[in-house]
């Protein structure tokens, strides 16, 4: 077995381009769509359009800064119903005019929102918008309560009086401030308690990960094709070595080059990116390695179906791009509404990787979200291992 | 007994590619298959390796079915297929160091053998190159020494001299020579009757899946010691004279080919001047004819009425 896969790497010495092409060309993308498809720093885009343009408008502005979770962009209506409807953001958050003013006058101020469809970064908003604009009334009772008490003691004009209230005001949002991270965290949804740390670098990390690596598992496994068009095959079948070392010898070099890919593109995505693949480190590994197996046999099962590697050259393409879309590995399977499309997904390997990285990397979940996935995994490569095998045992070499 | 094959069966889908065969090889023989393409020569060498499982039949090597347990003849088997079984892009030194790992040589024992087929075959200077770098020539000469490395005592060649400059070709015929002279039992296949003729003590030859005919080269030939072959040139292709010599008393088969005409007819038949009575009559003109020793390739065209190389 380490004969084959030795000759393997000499092998790989004048051939290596492909691969690097393979390791490169997400590496690139991953910088690429990231940063276009993101704002890259973990936090979620909100838009805002403020039409009441007052100081309560604007303290509530502040209030949604000053909880972390949120890169605020004001801008006009026109462009917020842009963005959300080409999907860049959720959710637009809309001050309609008039919002100081109910709130001076104590009723409840209304705010629209433009979304798309429900996720929970919705709710979360919706409940970080109760908390603020509660706090905000909090504030101004406290300091209308404060000036209506130093009036009794104090001479105040009406500017002395504003300029109070102002500080007050002030005042009374620092002492919220210090106590903001309790009641921060408990306004965001999500299943495993601390903040959920989506963003799109962390989807193309994950998504090119999953995805590339399949190219070079499926064209290591593929050599093999090569070996049976120049018959090298057949001198190493008619060799005393068994078929189950030539085999499993193909299937490891396989495995080590997709690992090995797999590798540097998470050490650059946790390094470089910033991404989370450590969140739960027992979880990955163990998707990771039921994805390899997977994969590999689904390599085999491919170069037991085509003849030549030219013809793998052409199918293979096709077949890893489109189910890598299907996957969920391009684009997050949260903005897919149709449900075929989202049921196709299961029955994609890359589906289930992603499902599963996504489960732990990004929301926090213990290895309950692993074992199934990697079960199906483990399963869809035993199913394709064994065709694999009946195939090529049947098929006159 | 060597090995011995018998009832061999292989059918792809449209095509009996072998049909029905019995074949046995002895020690230490030069064992020739001939035939022309699609033969069915590379099926059964595969079948006798084991390479592929034949769909009836039975081989045994030494007694042991080599279906049951392939191990005992792999061991000790050396094949050289008809394409260049090779690395193209490893060095003849790479290649046939992993070629002889696969045969659990290792060390100074491997490097001992690899140059001693280096030598063998006169490549000496240039092992290090790769092998897409190589002549034809050269590179046939590669994959017959990977054969050779783990010093086996059956040594299948398929076709090994197809393509090559006829230097080469002698090279590697003299070296097949040599091998036997060791005590190398060796199948050899090749449409070359030449080839065959010059080396083997006994010969197959097949046709469309089948043995048509086998023995030495005399008892082959003896097949048409009744007749003689009579080759000619003429000035012009004439199909009426052709037709004409067809219908000739004695004459068995003709078969024509541009301005050659090669006829088999019984011997001492007189029948010469009956074909220059022919070509009178239909005004053609013989720029050449000759009664020949008879060859393999005649009683190739004995037993099937084609050529070898049609
Ligand atoms: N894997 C295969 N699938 C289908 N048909 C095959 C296969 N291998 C061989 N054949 C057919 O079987 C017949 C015999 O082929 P084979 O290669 O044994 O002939 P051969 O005598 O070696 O010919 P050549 O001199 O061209 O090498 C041919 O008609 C060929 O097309
Ligand atoms: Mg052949």
């Amino acid at each position: 077995m380490l004969k084959i896969i030795y000759v393997r790497l000499l092998n790989l010495k004048s051939n290596y381009i492909p691969y690097l092409i393979f390791l490169a060309l997400p590496l690139i993308f991953m910088f690429v769509f990231g940063s276009a498809m993101g704002n890259g720093d973990g936090k979620i885009l909100l838009p805002v359009y403020d039409s009441d343009k007052s100081e309560y408008s604007l303290a509530l502005v502040r209030e949604l800064e000053s909880v972390g979770t949120y890169n605020i962009a004001i801008m006009d209506m026109e462009e917020l119903k842009r963005q959300v409807s080409e999907n860049s953001a959720e959710v637009g958050l809309v001050i309609p005019e008039g919002f100081q003013k109910s709130i001076l006058d104590g009723k409840t101020p209304g705010l629209e929102m433009f979304i798309t469809r429900e996720s929970p970064n919705l709710y979360s908003l919706e409940g970080v918008l109760l908390g603020s604009i509660q706090r905000i009334n909090y504030n101004i009772s406290i300091a209308d309560g404060t000036i209506a008490f130093l009036e009794k003691h104090l001479e105040l004009d009406a500017e002395g009086r504003a300029s109070l209230k102002e500080r007050v005001y002030q005042l009374t949002g620092e002492k919220w401030n210090e106590r903001l991270p309790v009641a921060v965290s408990g306004s965001v949804v999500n299943s495993g308690g601390s903040e959920a740390s989506y963003d799109m670098y962390t989807q193309t990390s994950i998504g090119f990960t999953i995805a590339f690596s399949m190219f070079t598992f499926i064209f290591a496994v593929g050599e093999i094709l090569e070996e049976k068009q120049n018959r090298v095959w057949d001198r190493i079948n008619v060799s005393p070595l068994s078929k189950f070392r030539i085999y499993s010898g193909n299937l490891v070099f396989a495995c080590i080059l997709g690992m090995a890919q797999m590798f540097i593109m998470i050490l650059i995505g946790y390094g470089v990116l910033g991404v989370n693949w450590l969140n739960n480190i027992l979880g990955v590994i163990m998707v990771l390695f039921a994805y390899t197996f997977c994969t590999v046999s689904l390599g085999l099962l491919m170069s037991s179906v085509v003849r030549t590697s030219h013809q793998l050259q052409v199918i293979a393409p096709v077949l890893l791009v489109s189910s890598s879309m299907i996957g969920g590995c391009y684009w997050p399977l949260e903005i897919v509404d149709s449900k075929l499309l989202l049921a196709a997904s299961k029955i994609v390997p890359q589906g289930w990787a992603m499902n599963a990285l996504k489960d732990i990397i990004i929301y926090n979940q213990g290895m309950s979200a692993v074992y199934l996935p990697s079960a199906v995994l483990m399963m869809m490569g035993v199913l394709f291992m064994g065709t694999a095998l009946q195939v090529s045992e049947s098929a006159p070499t | 007994m060597l090995i011995q094959a018998s009832n061999l069966k292989k059918y792809y889908k449209k095509v009996k590619a072998v049909d029905d065969i019995d074949i046995e090889v002895r020690e230490g023989e030069i064992l020739g298959i001939l035939g022309p393409n699609g033969a069915g020569k590379s099926t059964t060498i595969s079948m006798l390796s084991s390479l592929i499982k034949p769909d009836g039949g039975k081989i045994c090597f030494k007694g042991t079915d080599i279906s049951k347990d392939p191990g005992v003849i792999r061991k000790t088997l050396g094949i050289v297929p008809q394409d260049v079984a090779l690395y193209p892009d490893l060095s003849a030194l790479e290649n046939l160091k992993f070629f002889g790992r696969l045969y659990r040589l290792r060390g100074e024992e491997l490097d001992g053998r690899i140059e001693e087929v280096l030598d063998l075959l006169g490549l000496n200077g240039r092992a290090r190159d790769r092998i897409k770098h190589y002549s034809g020539g050269m590179k046939r000469r590669v994959n017959i020494g990977a054969a050779l490395l783990h010093h086996p005592e059956i040594l299948i060649m398929d076709e090994p001299t197809v393509g090559i400059d006829p230097q080469s070709r002698n090279h590697i015929l003299e070296t097949v020579k040599q091998l036997n002279s060791k005590g190398i039992t060796i199948i050899y296949t090749s449409h070359y009757m030449e080839e065959v003729e010059f080396l083997c003590d006994r010969i197959y030859v097949m046709d469309h899946g089948r043995i048509i005919a086998s023995g030495t080269k005399e008892e082959l030939k003896a097949l048409i010691s009744k007749d003689e072959t009579i080759e000619m040139q003429v000035d012009r292709a004439d199909e009426r004279f052709t037709a004409k010599l067809k219908g000739l008393i004695d004459v068995k088969h003709v078969d024509e080919n541009g301005d050659r005409i090669t006829i088999i007819s019984n011997k001492n038949s007189g029948i010469l001047s009956r074909i220059f009575e022919a070509a009178l009559e239909n005004g053609v003109n013989l720029k050449s004819i000759q009664i020949k020793v008879p060859t393999l390739e005649d009683v190739f065209l004995y037993l099937t009425g084609r050529g070898l190389r049609d």
